[in-house]
C-alpha cells in the first residue's frame, strides 16, 4: 500500500512520512458513560468510501485533516487541524 | 566445449578478454561480456539444475530478462538467476542441486508416487504428530533447485536513489526508445530503464539487418540532458499509487552490489516486450529443449550454438528466421514442425529454407523429446496423429506463438483481459468500451506499446512507442496533437498484429507434459484438481501450485491459462489472469532495505563516555551506556560515594505563553496550578500523563522557568511523540508554543553522598538542602556553564539532576569526572540506574505497567485529582475509580542471589497469576529483589509468600511494600 498526502506545508508527500491518527470523531463529554467512552475508543464506521481522518506530519510537525477514499485511497482533500495556526 | 560461431556486430563478448570463472571446482574459460549460463553453456554443460519436485534435469530453457531458473550460487550467494548474471573474473560458482546419486529423484521413476496435494491427501502424515514433524522436515530439503542459506564472504553495499521524472518508460526496446525520446524532446524529465546492458531489446539479437534499426536511436537518445538512462535495471514493483522500484545490478567495477531506484514518475509507458510461449510436449523440460528467443541470444549475443544438431517446432514465422541462421552459422537442423497449414508461412521465408535442404512438415508438431539426461531425438507426428516419426537432435527450439510481459503493467492496475482474436493477453485499448466489463478502469497516464502489446513489426512497434508517450503526455496537458497524428497516421499502413497459433493438445500422454517447469505441474495435475472438484483460479493455482514456483508464472501463466480455459471453456474461457503481485521477479532482501539505514542516536556525553570504558546497550532508537564493566559495583558506590549518570535521553521541552499553563494542565493529570496547588518558582513537580483509555503512558517532572515559561521531562520512551501529542490535543486560539529541546540540552544526574561535596567544588551557588532541598531546583553556573539543577528522589539517594547546553555537556562531564576522582566518583549506566530505582520501587510505565493497567492499579492516581481541571484521560479516569482492579503491582525479595529475571511467572497453587517485570540482585540490599503484574488477589500483601517459577521449579518468595531500600526515604531527602 502507498500514496501521496498532499501536506499544506510540504506539498505532496509519501505516506509513509505521516502517522495515522484514526477517523475523525467526536471527542466524549466530560461526564461521558463508560459506554460512550468504549464506543469512541473502540468503535470505528471503517467507511467504504470518502471519510474524514487525521494524519500527524513528522516532517513539518502538523496534524492535519484529510478527506480520503478508502477504496482508491485517493486524497480528496487536506488541511491543518488548526487553521489559525 | 562449443566452439563460437564467427564474430557479428550483434555480440556482446569481447574476444580479446579471456575469464576464468570457477564451475564446482573446476576452472572454465569465458569471454568478458558473457552470462554465467551463456559460459556453462559453452563449456558443454546442459544440466544445470535438478526440477522441484520430480529432480528431473533441467537446462537453459530462457535467457531472458524475467529468467528465473537455473538457479546457483555465486561467490556464496545463493538463489542467483545465472541467466542475468554476466561472468567476472575468479567468480565462483556451485550449482545447488544434487549432483550424483539424488534419492529425490525417484519421485519422477514411480508414477503416482507424489500427486497434486499429496500432502493433505496421506493420512499416516497427519495422524501422528511425530510422523508430520519428520515429514515437513524432508519436505523442506526435497525440492531440487532452491539453495540453502549460508554466511556470506563480505557484506554486499546497496543503495537506493529517488527520482521524481515526468515521463518513466519501462523496457529499451524499439517502442520505449521512440517513447523517450518523444519525451526527451518534449523537454520533459525522462527515465528509461532496461533490463539489459545495451539498448535494443528484442531487435538486439535478431542480426544485423535489425540491429542497423536500433544504432541510430541509440545515438539519438545519447544527445538529451533531461533523459535518464538507466542499464541493467529492472523495473521490478510498481505500487498502485504510482511508485517504481527498479532495481539495478551494479556490476563488478561499482561499490554498490545493487542500486534501487525509486522512480515516481507522473507517465508511464510499459514498452515491456513479450517472450515465448513454450510449447507443450512430452518431456517438454528436457535439457536442450529451449525458446526461440534463447537460441536467438546465444546465437546473437554470444556467438554459441544453441546445440549441435537442431529441431523446429511451433506455430509462426520466427522459427524460419531462426532456422535460417542456424543453418548460415554452419548449425545442423533436422528440420521444422509448423503446427500451421501449408502456405501459412511466409512464402519466401520457407522456401530459402526448403532449398537448404531442410525438411518442413506442415500440420505437424512434436509429440514427445526422447533422451534421459539430453534430448537425443524427437517424435515428430501430424496434429492428431498418435504415431510419428523419431528423428535424432540434440536440441529442440520450441514455442507457440508468444506471451506479452504484462506483469508490471498489470501491478499498476491496468485492465488486462485475454483477447480471442489474437490468443493473447493485452492491456484494454484506451478507446475501449467498458460497458461489457465494468470493473475495469482506464488510467489515461499509463499506456502500453510495442510488442507487449503483439506488435512483431518494427515500424509498427516504433509508432506505437511514439503513439504511446504522445497519449501519456497529453494526459499531463502537454499539447502532442501533431506527434499523435503521424503516429497513428504510420500505425493505419503496417501490417496487423499476427495471432498466437493456438497450443498443441496431447493425443495421448505417454510422457510428462509439463504446463509449469518452475513448480513440475503437469497437465494431468492440473486434470486431476479439476477432477477433484477445484473450479476457481485462485485454488487451482493453490492446489496445483502452477505458476508458483520461481519463475512466478512468467513461462507458465500463459499455458496454465489456456489449458483451464480448454478444459473449462464455460467457467474460464475468459481467461482472467491471476492477481498480480510484486515482485516482478526475485529481489535482494538487501535491495529492498537500501537507504534503510539504522542509525543510533548517541547522547552529547557518549564519546566521553566511550572513552571510560562504557559498554553500551541499544535501547530503542539511542545506543546508551549499559554500565563501566561491573554495575553492580557502579550501583554500591551510589550508595557509598557518588556515581555521575547521563540522563540525556529523556524528553526536554520548554513551553511557555499565556496558555502554557492550560496546555500542561491538559495533558498531564496534575496541574501546575488550580486543585492541587500551584508550583511555586522554586519546585519542582512531578505529574504523569494518561491517555484516553486511562492508561499512564508518561512521567516526568515540571519546572517554572518564569511566569508562563515551562521547562519539562518526558521519559526517554516518549520523547519522541511529545509533540505530536501535545499538537494534537492543542485547542485553538492558545497562544502557546512547545519548543523541543531534546536535542538541545544535556542532563547528568550526579547521586550519592557525595554529590553535594563534588558539586560544591564546582559551583558559587549553595547547593546544600537549606538552599535547594529535596524536589527544588535552581539555575547556577557549573564549571562556568549555565544550568538547571534539580533535587530529584528517583535513585534513592541525594541527587542531583543537571540540566545544561548539549554543546558543553562533554566538558562539564570531564570537570566532575576531575573534582570527584578524590571523593570517589563513579561513571555509572543504564543498568545500575535500573537496579538503584528498583531499589526505590519506581514502577517504570510500559514495564512494570503495560498498555491494560489503568493508573489506579499503577499506583499513580495520587498525581490525579478528581475535582480538578479536566486532562486528557479524566472522563475514562472518573469511571475507574470505583472499578475493580484487574490488575496489581506487587513487590517481591528473596535473601541472596537468585537467578530470576524479567518474565519469570508468578504462580499460586500452580496457577499462573501474572509475571515478574523487573528483577535485579541489590548488593546494597543483599536481596533479589522484583516488581511483578499480577491478578488481584488476597494474599499478595506485604510478609505473605509468593511463588516464582524458574527453571522448572518453584521458588518462595516474600512480598512486601515497596520500597525495598530507605522506606522513610530519608537517604535521598536529607
Amino acid at each position: 500500500m502507498g500514496f501521496l498526502i498532499p501536506c499544506p506545508n510540504c506539498g505532496p508527500r509519501d505516506v509513509y512520512e505521516f502517522k495515522f491518527g484514526g477517523e475523525c470523531k467526536d471527542t466524549p463529554a466530560v461526564n461521558a458513560t463508560l459506554k460512550e467512552l468504549r464506543h469512541y475508543f473502540y468503535f470505528n464506521r471503517n467507511v467504504a468510501g470518502e471519510h474524514e481522518e487525521s494524519w500527524y506530519h513528522d516532517a513539518c510537525e502538523s496534524w492535519l485533516l484529510i478527506r480520503r477514499n478508502t477504496l482508491s485511497n485517493t486524497v480528496i482533500a487536506s488541511r491543518r487541524l488548526l487553521e489559525d495556526l | 566445449m562449443s566452439r563460437r560461431l564467427a564474430e557479428t556486430k550483434t555480440n556482446v563478448i569481447d574476444r580479446a578478454r579471456r575469464i576464468t570463472i570457477d564451475y564446482a571446482g573446476k576452472a572454465l574459460s569465458a569471454f568478458a561480456g558473457d552470462s554465467v549460463a551463456a559460459a556453462l553453456h559453452a563449456a558443454g554443460i546442459r544440466t544445470m539444475s535438478a526440477s522441484f519436485k520430480y529432480h528431473r534435469p533441467r537446462g537453459l530453457m530462457e535467457l531472458g530478462v524475467q529468467a528465473a531458473d537455473p538457479l546457483m550460487a555465486v561467490n556464496d550467494r545463493f538463489n542467483v538467476r545465472i541467466a542475468r548474471t554476466p561472468v567476472a573474473e575468479g567468480m565462483r560458482i556451485e550449482p545447488q542441486s544434487p549432483r550424483k546419486w539424488d534419492i529425490y529423484a525417484l519421485a519422477d521413476r514411480v508414477p503416482g508416487m507424489l500427486p497434486v496435494g499429496f500432502y493433505y491427501k496421506n493420512k499416516l502424515l497427519h495422524q501422528y504428530r511425530k510422523v508430520w514433524d519428520q515429514a515437513r522436515e524432508i519436505m523442506r530439503r526435497a525440492p531440487g533447485n532452491l539453495g540453502q542459506v549460508g554466511a556470506l564472504t563480505h557484506t554486499p553495499h546497496f543503495e537506493a536513489v529517488h527520482l521524481t521524472p515526468e515521463l518513466l518508460v519501462v523496457g529499451g526496446g524499439l517502442a520505449g526508445m521512440e517513447a523517450a525520446r518523444v519525451g526527451a524532446e518534449a523537454g520533459i524529465r525522462v527515465v528509461l530503464v532496461e533490463a539489459e546492458a545495451w539498448l535494443g531489446g528484442f531487435h538486439a539479437f535478431q542480426g544485423a539487418e535489425d540491429l542497423a534499426r536500433i544504432e541510430p536511436l541509440r545515438q539519438a537518445l545519447a544527445g538529451f540532458d533531461n533523459l535518464t538512462l538507466l542499464t541493467d535495471t529492472t523495473a521490478s514493483i510498481a505500487y498502485p499509487d504510482g511508485l517504481f522500484m527498479c532495481v539495478q545490478a551494479c556490476g563488478n567495477n561499482d561499490p554498490c552490489a545493487e542500486r534501487t531506484w525509486l522512480i515516481r514518475p507522473r507517465a508511464v509507458v510499459f514498452a515491456t516486450g513479450a517472450m515465448d510461449r513454450p510449447l507443450i510436449f512430452g518431456n517438454n523440460d528436457r535439457p536442450g529443449v529451449m525458446l526461440p528467443q534463447t537460441a536467438q541470444r546465444l546465437m546473437h549475443l554470444y556467438a554459441l550454438a544453441p546445440a549441435a544438431r537442431v529441431l523446429l517446432a511451433g506455430g509462426d514465422d520466427t522459427l524460419y528466421r531462426i532456422a535460417r541462421d542456424l543453418t548460415a552459422n554452419g548449425v545442423a537442423v533436422a528440420g521444422l514442425a509448423d503446427s500451421r497449414p501449408e502456405r501459412a508461412a511466409q512464402a519466401s521465408l520457407r522456401d530459402a529454407l526448403v532449398t537448404t535442404g531442410v525438411p518442413v512438415w506442415n500440420s505437424s508438431t512434436i509429440i514427445t523429446a526422447k533422451g534421459q539426461k539430453d534430448v537425443t531425438g524427437a517424435v515428430v507426428a501430424r496434429i492428431g496423429e498418435k504415431n510419428g516419426r523419431e528423428l535424432a537432435c540434440t536440441g529442440i527450439i520450441a514455442a507457440s506463438g508468444r506471451t506479452p510481459l504484462l506483469k508490471l503493467a498489470a501491478q499498476a492496475e491496468l485492465p488486462i483481459v485475454f483477447n480471442p482474436q489474437y490468443g493473447f493477453h493485452q492491456v484494454l485499448p484506451p478507446n475501449a468500451n467498458l460497458n461489457a466489463n465494468p470493473n475495469l478502469k482506464l488510467v489515461p497516464h499509463l499506456a502500453v506499446a510495442g510488442r507487449v502489446n503483439g506488435q512483431q513489426d518494427s515500424e509498427a512497434i516504433r509508432a506505437e512507442g511514439r503513439l504511446a508517450a504522445a497519449t501519456v503526455l497529453s494526459a499531463l496537458g502537454l499539447q502532442m496533437t501533431e506527434a499523435t497524428r503521424k503516429a497513428e497516421e504510420t500505425l493505419q499502413r503496417t501490417p496487423e498484429i499476427v495471432p498466437n497459433p493456438p497450443q498443441v493438445r496431447a493425443v495421448t500422454r505417454s510422457a510428462r507434459r509439463f504446463i509449469c517447469t518452475g513448480n513440475d505441474v503437469t497437465e494431468k495435475d492440473i486434470d486431476q484438481a479439476l477432477a477433484e472438484g477445484f473450479s476457481h483460479l485462485e485454488m487451482l493455482k493453490r492446489y496445483t501450485t502452477a505458476t508458483m514456483g520461481a519463475e512466478q508464472g512468467t513461462l507458465s501463466q500463459a499455458n496454465f491459462l489456456d489449458y483451464l480455459a480448454f478444459k473449462r471453456p464455460a467457467a474460464m474461457g475468459a481467461q482472467k489472469i491471476n492477481t498480480p503481485r510484486p515482485p516482478l521477479t526475485g529481489l535482494s532482501l538487501g535491495a529492498l532495505a537500501a537507504g534503510h539505514h539504522d542509525q543510533p542516536r548517541v547522547t552529547p556525553l557518549h564519546q566521553a563516555q566511550c572513552a571510560r570504558g562504557a559498554q553500551l546497550v541499544r535501547t530503542g532508537p539511542w545506543s546508551r551506556v549499559d554500565h563501566f564493566g561491573n554495575p553492580e559495583a557502579e550501583s554500591l558506590a551510589l550508595h557509598q560515594s557518588a556515581v555521575l549518570l547521563d540522563v540525556s535521553t529523556l524528553g526536554k521541552f520548554r513551553i511557555f505563553g499565556p496558555h502554557a499553563k492550560d496546555w500542561l494542565n491538559l495533558i498531564n493529570t496534575r496541574p501546575v496550578n488550580g486543585a492541587m496547588g500551584a508550583l511555586a518558582p522554586n519546585r519542582v513537580r512531578y505529574m504523569a500523563a494518561c491517555n484516553e483509555e486511562g492508561v499512564v503512558i508518561d512521567d516526568g517532572v515540571v519546572i517554572m522557568l518564569a511566569q508562563d515559561d515551562y521547562y519539562f521531562t518526558t521519559s526517554t520512551a516518549r520523547a519522541g511523540s511529545v509533540m505530536s501529542w501535545y499538537q494534537r490535543f492543542r485547542q485553538p486560539k492558545w497562544q502557546a508554543w512547545l519548543v523541543n529541546l531534546t536535542e538541545a540540552r544535556a542532563g547528568m544526574n550526579l547521586a550519592g553522598p557525595g554529590a553535594q561535596a563534588i558539586l560544591s567544588e564546582l559551583t558559587p551557588t549553595d547547593v546544600s538542602s537549606r538552599n535547594l532541598p529535596f524536589m527544588g531546583w535552581l539555575a547556577a553556573d557549573v564549571a562556568g556553564i549555565p544550568c538547571y539543577i534539580l533535587r530529584l528522589g528517583f535513585l534513592g539517594e541525594r541527587s542531583y539532576e543537571i540540566h545544561c547546553p548539549a554543546s558543553q555537556a562533554a566538558g562539564l562531564y570531564a570537570r566532575l569526572m576531575e573534582v570527584g576522582r578524590p571523593h570517589n566518583l563513579k561513571s555509572a549506566g543504564l543498568e545500575t540506574q535500573f537496579i538503584c530505582r528498583l531499589e526505590k520501587g519506581h514502577i517504570l510505565p510500559g514495564l512494570d505497567a503495560d498498555g491494560n493497567t489503568t493508573m489506579f492499579e499503577a499506583h499513580f492516581d495520587w498525581l490525579w485529582n478528581e475535582t480538578g481541571e479536566d486532562c486528557i484521560g479524566a472522563p475514562m479516569l472518573r469511571q475507574l475509580k470505583d472499578q475493580p482492579h484487574k490488575k496489581q503491582i506487587i513487590a517481591f525479595r528473596i535473601h541472596g542471589r537468585v537467578a530470576l529475571t524479567d518474565g519469570n511467572l508468578v504462580l499460586k497453587n500452580g496457577k499462573r497469576m501474572g509475571y515478574a517485570t523487573s528483577v535485579r540482585y541489590s548488593p546494597q540490599l543483599n536481596q533479589t529483589i522484583g516488581l511483578a503484574l499480577v491478578e488481584p488477589d488476597a494474599d499478595f500483601v506485604a510478609g505473605a509468600r509468593v511463588a516464582l517459577w524458574l527453571n522448572g521449579r518453584e521458588i518462595a518468595a516474600e512480598c512486601i511494600n515497596p520500597p525495598f531500600y530507605d522506606p522513610e526515604g530519608e537517604r535521598m531527602k536529607q
